[in-house]
């Protein structure tokens, strides 16, 4: 693993966002672990330490919801910041997820650059 | 005004009385105990001469009066008659929304007998889930002696709710004055069962598109930016145009679920104090850039002071921004923002130098999946074409309402006018007449009348 790389994990059932969200991120010089659930999710949470989750919030299981709840709960993990991503482009999801802890949110609609950005500033 | 041949021959009637008495009169005078005529006699056959006119006067305003009530009686007994057995449910009201009639078909429809109705105002068929905006600008429209057509989401005295379309009408039973209202209302709840279910998959199916859609476009996104290795100029002109025609029917999507959302109530109103000088010069500044790119200039024009205005800003970014890029498809040089006080809130319009909307598609132009023709129009960033009903239904659950007229240079002038206070759908007390159609939710009359039985 290279130490100097910031860690990703992102979260999402769906895997060609996951392969898309992956290759953007290592093009872009972040290490990216990759989960299709939320139980692999904080498995990987706990494994990789990642600097950043970025949370599908609509996902099979559990919620993005519950999970961003029991982050936020963890002591451990709670200072992990996370980035909701959602095809709900609903200002009213975004602000629960706000409001749960998440330090910002994407619509699937945004472009590969913006969110590229958006993880570079919390990373 | 009519000729009505009773006037004149209550008349004659009057005047034949009056000159029969007074030729009788004289005679009995003359005839029988004056046969010398002396100055007091004179005085009292005056007396009673003018005693006679007197009562002629008041038999022949009687008759008149009498004539009057019967008449307008007799009409509005025709009327009903002529409206019991219609197909459709009928309620006529008196011109305070008082109901004096309602139609059999009405009973079958509301489960209301007559006796339960009578006396009452249609109020008591209020759910409380039509907007408050929808009673109000019925009422002015039928008190400005026109037709009103439109839904309502009316609730029947067992508490089910029950779809009716509305066709509301004043009637003059009395020389051109409005006496009554009769209101016209059909059933239409199958009918608004399948478009409840056509919205649901055309939101469902619209919801489903979004991932798809998502990585169609990224993975276009990668392929312009080499990420798959390097594509020549032809091949990155093919995939510019996949590019903007994923992001066209993303817009649509959006577009759909934006209204579905809104309309299904989610959408809840965040109230927010909102500067509306500093939010429409922001409006110029982020949107300007994009006039410029197609050669037209947005300006604000904001004269005199605007209270702050209590909105979703979310919400009146959506609406504002709709409204722009609607104006950018068709101005032709110039888009001007500008916002007034009025009487009922702030009145916020977007005005283009275009070629303007047809008298005929004024109301159809904010309606769902619309097609209006306009001519002029640039197909730039075009969606579902729901822009304009999004911004209907961000208006209307604001409790305002939204409207499109000609500017002066023929243009169109898309306006809202958004209210000052939050109405809790409060029915103003000051204006009894007002109640007839109006009122927001009020379960009181509902609650009056059945503690009456």
């Amino acid at each position: 693993m290279k130490v100097s790389k910031k860690r990703v994990l992102v979260i999402d059932d769906e895997p060609e966002i996951l392969k898309l969200v992956r290759k953007r991120l290592e093009g872009n010089g972040f290490d990216c672990t990759v989960a299709d659930n939320p139980v692999e999710g904080l498995r990987q949470v706990v494994k990789v330490r990642p600097q950043l989750i970025l949370l599908d919030l609509m996902l099979p299981g559990m919620s993005g919801f519950g999970f961003l709840r029991l982050v936020k709960g963890n002591p451990e993990m709670a200072s992990i910041p996370v980035i909701v991503l959602t095809a709900l482009g609903d200002a009213e999801v975004a602000r629960e997820a706000m409001d749960l802890g998440a330090v910002g949110y994407l619509t699937k609609s945004c472009s590969p650059q913006e969110l590229v950005d958006l993880v570079a500033e919390y990373a | 005004m009519t000729f009505r041949p009773f006037v004149l021959w209550s008349f004659v009637a009057a005047c034949l009385v009056f000159v029969a008495a007074v030729l009788t009169l004289d005679y009995l005078l003359e005839s029988t105990f004056l046969v010398q005529a002396t100055s007091r006699s004179v005085d009292i056959v005056h007396l009673i001469r003018g005693l006679v006119l007197v009562l002629g006067i008041i038999f022949w305003a009687h008759l008149f009066l009498i004539g009057e009530k019967r008449r307008t009686e007799r009409e509005f007994k025709k009327l009903s008659r002529a409206i019991q057995f219609t197909g459709s449910s009928v309620i006529m009201t008196d011109r305070q929304g008082k109901i004096e009639y309602v139609n059999p078909k009405f009973t079958e429809m509301t489960g209301y007998e007559p006796f339960e109705v009578l006396g009452a105002n249609p109020r008591i068929l209020q759910s409380g889930k039509t907007p408050p905006a929808t009673y109000r600008t019925l009422w002015e429209t039928i008190v400005a002696g026109k037709d009103w057509h439109g839904e309502f989401l009316n609730r029947r005295k067992d508490g089910t709710l029950i779809w009716q379309s509305a066709s509301i009408s004043p009637v003059s039973l009395d020389r051109g004055k409005i006496t009554h209202f009769v209101g016209v209302f059909e059933d239409i709840s199958v009918k608004k069962q399948m478009e409840q279910m056509k919205d649901e998959l055309v939101s469902r199916v619209s919801h489903d598109l979004r991932t798809p859609l998502g990585i169609i476009r990224w993975s276009i996104e990668d392929l312009k930016d080499d990420l798959q290795g390097r594509i020549n100029s032809e091949q990155a002109e093919v995939i510019d145009g996949i590019r903007k025609n994923c992001e066209r029917l993303e817009k649509v999507v959006g577009e759909v679920l934006d209204l579905t959302r809104l309309e299904a109530g989610k959408g809840k109103i965040r109230r927010v104090a909102i500067n509306v000088a500093d939010f429409l010069r922001e409006r110029v500044k982020d949107m300007g850039p994009w006039a410029d790119r197609n050669g037209l200039s947005l300006e604000a024009d904001l004269p005199g002071e605007i209270p702050t205005l209590f909105a979703d800003p979310e919400m009146m970014f959506r609406l504002v921004n709709n409204l722009i890029d609607n104006a950018l498809r068709f101005a032709r040089s110039r888009i001007v923002l500008e916002a007034k006080v009025v009487e009922g809130g702030v009145r916020i319009g977007v005005i283009d130098d275009g070629p303007g909307v047809a008298v005929g598609d004024r109301e159809k132009i904010f309606g769902k999946f619309e097609q209006v023709f306009r001519k002029g129009g640039v197909n730039h960033s075009k969606g579902a074409g729901l822009g304009l009903a999004i911004s209907r239904e961000i208006v209307e659950k604001h409790g305002g309402r939204i409207w499109v007229e000609e500017t002066p240079g023929g243009g169109a002038g898309f306006f809202f006018v958004m209210p000052l206070r939050q109405e809790p759908g409060h029915r103003g007390s000051d204006a009894p007449q007002r109640d007839a159609f109006v009122g927001g939710g009020g379960y009181e009359g509902f609650e009056e009348e059945s503690s009456r039985h």
